[in-house]
């Protein structure tokens, strides 16, 4: 009668009820939820970005409108302070600040 | 299925604290390790399995604290763990002698196993190493119970037909 081959297999599943346990199989320890580990990153980002935000609104970041406003209001500063020069002036710097504002001035036009 | 609010407070008064988690997988180790060699035939892959199984116990403590059979739940675990190393390697039985009985049939039952389907070998581990029932069986490999018994039978057909070869 040819025996089974059912009777080494078994004969193996009882050796490995005697296998020695590696030592460095460890036990990890509990570890933190994983909404916990979250808590770090998420709190970064938010205070990033709050500063962020701050710091854009801050006003050191001039939005397109606001510059064209700066640059008209100096350019007409520029020109007044032309047209003062121009009223007030002897008549030689007069004439000198005449040429000046006729070859274009240093002012944005 | 709704969990009644009744059954929710018996659960967490019945939770079972860190430290006792902890304590219960330290006990366990070695019964991981042995499933797993059972399984997998090699102990080299044996160790990364049960090593992996730990780490994912650890990782649900909480399932851990309030499930009420650790071990059948655990057991799933290193199952899982095992049919998925075996799948994605196939490491070459190694020759390291067994603890008990002839060295050369420990060997040839060894690579008689290593060429079946992973979840043969978990059904045959399942049945032959930690002697379950075919319920037992059918939850730790999320199998229907009528399913087992054709499972296991083809699983030992494929074993004698290997080990002819």
């Amino acid at each position: 009668m040819t025996p089974d081959p059912i009777d080494p297999l078994q004969s193996f599943y009882n050796d490995c009820h005697l296998a020695p346990v590696p030592e460095s199989l460890t036990v990890v320890p509990a570890m933190l939820p994983w909404w916990c580990r979250l808590i770090v990153p998420a709190g970064g980002l938010g205070f990033g970005g709050l500063l962020a935000l701050v710091l854009l609104t801050s006003g050191s970041n001039p939005t397109k409108q606001e510059a064209l406003e700066a640059t008209r209001n100096f350019a007409r500063a520029k020109y007044d302070f032309a047209m003062n020069q121009k009223t007030v002036a002897p008549p030689k710097e007069r004439l000198h600040s005449e040429r000046k504002m006729l070859a274009g001035g240093p002012w944005i036009g | 299925m709704q969990i009644s609010l009744s059954s929710r407070i018996q659960s967490f008064a019945n939770a079972r604290t860190t430290t006792e988690v902890e304590s219960l997988l330290r006990d366990a180790r070695p019964w991981i390790y042995r499933l797993a060699l059972a399984i997998t035939a090699s102990p080299e892959a044996a160790e990364d399995v049960a090593q992996e199984a730990l780490i994912r116990a650890a990782r649900s403590t909480d399932k851990l604290k309030t499930v009420e059979e650790p071990k059948a739940w655990l057991r799933t675990v290193v199952v899982r763990c095992a049919i998925t190393s075996i799948k994605k390697t196939a490491l070459p039985v190694t020759v390291a002698s067994s603890t008990e009985g002839d060295p050369t049939e420990s060997l040839a039952v060894r690579e008689t196993l290593s060429r079946l389907d992973p979840t043969d070998r978990a059904v045959l581990a399942l049945a032959h190493f930690e002697d379950l029932s075919y319920a037992e069986i059918g939850q730790a490999l999320d199998i229907p119970v009528g399913t087992v018994a054709s499972r296991l039978h083809a699983a030992r057909e494929a074993f004698r037909k290997e080990w002819r070869k």
